[in-house]
């Protein structure tokens, strides 16, 4: 009370100061943050807006979209799965993409796992409608899934990118002759081998109370904090949080780089990824690690354990580890001749 | 203890980051470009969004409410 009253008048413009700081320091955020709401809705109303053009400039009478495919879209394509060594045991009587039989072309040594789908529906134009309707890509994209887990469950296989199509299957023929080198080299390379995937969340609020509770400076804020009130409490408090917020965020990013470094060792390749969209991904909490891991398929129950016990490690912080696996290696399979 | 997740209970989200975000990329008659693949996901977050989200959740900092 006396500290604050002997020092009142420069209490207050610094209160101001204060005030002006924290809201200058917050502004940008929000502002880009409405941004980037902004550009959102624009770019979704333009999305939708070009999609109406381009279906119109297909069809000027109004029928109805999925009949409308351009006319140079008849006959089929080939569409692609997945690139195995010639003597690779394959999936028997399975059932492909758009309710197709599974087919293989041979060249080179090489394997291709390939369906005939409908021009129709596949042909560029088509494809990047069909892209945006949800129920479609699902469908497509299980599909396509499942027919790569049969096969990698056989065999070691270089996953193609979806939506990777041919229009004949000399295409196919000529792509793995041309490609022979680097698909030999990565299917060497993952024979074996597995891709697991690993995502760390925390809860927010106990991974701040963490930090609190371990900074020696959000103690001293708080004995302060206990002697003052009113404006000069207020500007502790504002202080107070955000230094426990910054110690979050580096908390949090310790722990990430902790979970990484521990996987890594462990694996054989690793790579991270940006936190998935809350929106998509539904997940609780702050997601702090996004990476898929390669390992030998004989440890995967190595893999389990390790990240039981990194879990049980950060339990405090209410940090939940997903594992999700095992997925064929889409994601250690550069470009070719990569 | 860890929330495993195995094979069969595949999030859509996990699916299209692999299928489309990795996996070989070879030229074909057709392929999918770095924007189509942009497209896919502003699409899904379209679809996602328009069940009006609750914004905001991480904008501003919860803690000392209580203190």
């Amino acid at each position: 009370m006396s500290a604050w009253s002997a020092s009142s008048a420069s209490s207050v413009s610094a209160m101001d100061d204060e005030l002006t700081r924290w809201a200058a320091e917050r502004a940008p955020k929000l502002i880009a943050r409405a941004e980037e709401q902004a550009v959102a809705v624009l770019r979704d109303a333009l999305l939708d807006a070009a999609r109406r053009a381009r279906l119109e400039e297909v069809s000027p009478v109004a029928v109805p979209p999925r009949t409308a495919s351009a006319p140079a879209a008849t006959g089929e394509l080939v569409w692609t799965y997945c690139v195995a060594g010639a003597d690779a045991a394959m999936p028997e009587d399975s059932m492909g993409v758009a309710g197709s039989d599974i087919g293989r072309i041979e060249a080179a040594g090489l394997v291709a796992l390939v369906s005939r789908v409908p021009a129709a529906e596949f042909a560029a134009e088509p494809l990047r409608e069909n892209l945006n309707d949800l129920a479609w890509l699902e469908r497509v994209a299980r599909a396509h899934e499942a027919v790569l887990e049969e096969t990698f469950a056989l065999t070691t296989i270089v996953p193609l990118r979806m939506c990777t199509l041919y229009e004949s299957d000399e295409g196919v023929t000529a792509m793995l002759q041309r490609e022979r080198a680097a698909l030999l080299d990565a299917l060497e390379r993952l024979d074996g081998r597995e891709e697991w995937g690993v995502k760390v969340i925390v809860d927010r609020g106990r991974v701040a109370q963490a930090a609190h509770a371990a900074s020696p400076e959000a103690a001293t804020y708080e004995e302060e904090l206990g002697e003052r009130t009113g404006g000069g409490a207020y500007i502790l408090r504002r202080r107070l949080e955000r230094h426990v917020h910054e110690r979050a965020d580096s908390l949090a990013a310790e722990v990430a780089a902790g979970v990484h470094a521990r996987l890594q060792d462990w694996a054989i390749d690793a790579i991270t990824h940006g936190a998935q969209n809350r929106d998509l991904s539904g997940h609780e909490g702050d997601m702090l690690l996004n990476g898929a891991y390669l390992v030998e398929a004989d440890r995967a129950d190595g893999l389990r354990a390790l990240v039981d016990e990194l879990e049980a490690h950060h339990r405090d912080l209410g940090a939940r580890i997903e594992l999700t696996g095992p997925w064929p290696p889409f994601n250690f399979v550069a470009g070719p001749g990569a | 203890m860890s929330t495993t997740i195995v094979e069969r209970d595949v999030a859509l989200i996990d699916l299209v980051d692999r299928l489309l975000g990795g996996g070989v990329i070879i030229a074909g008659d057709i392929t999918l470009a770095v924007a189509d693949v942009d497209l896919v996901y502003v699409g899904l977050r379209a679809l996602v969004t328009s069940v009006a989200t609750a914004e905001e959740r991480n904008l501003l900092p919860r803690m000392g409410d209580a203190t």
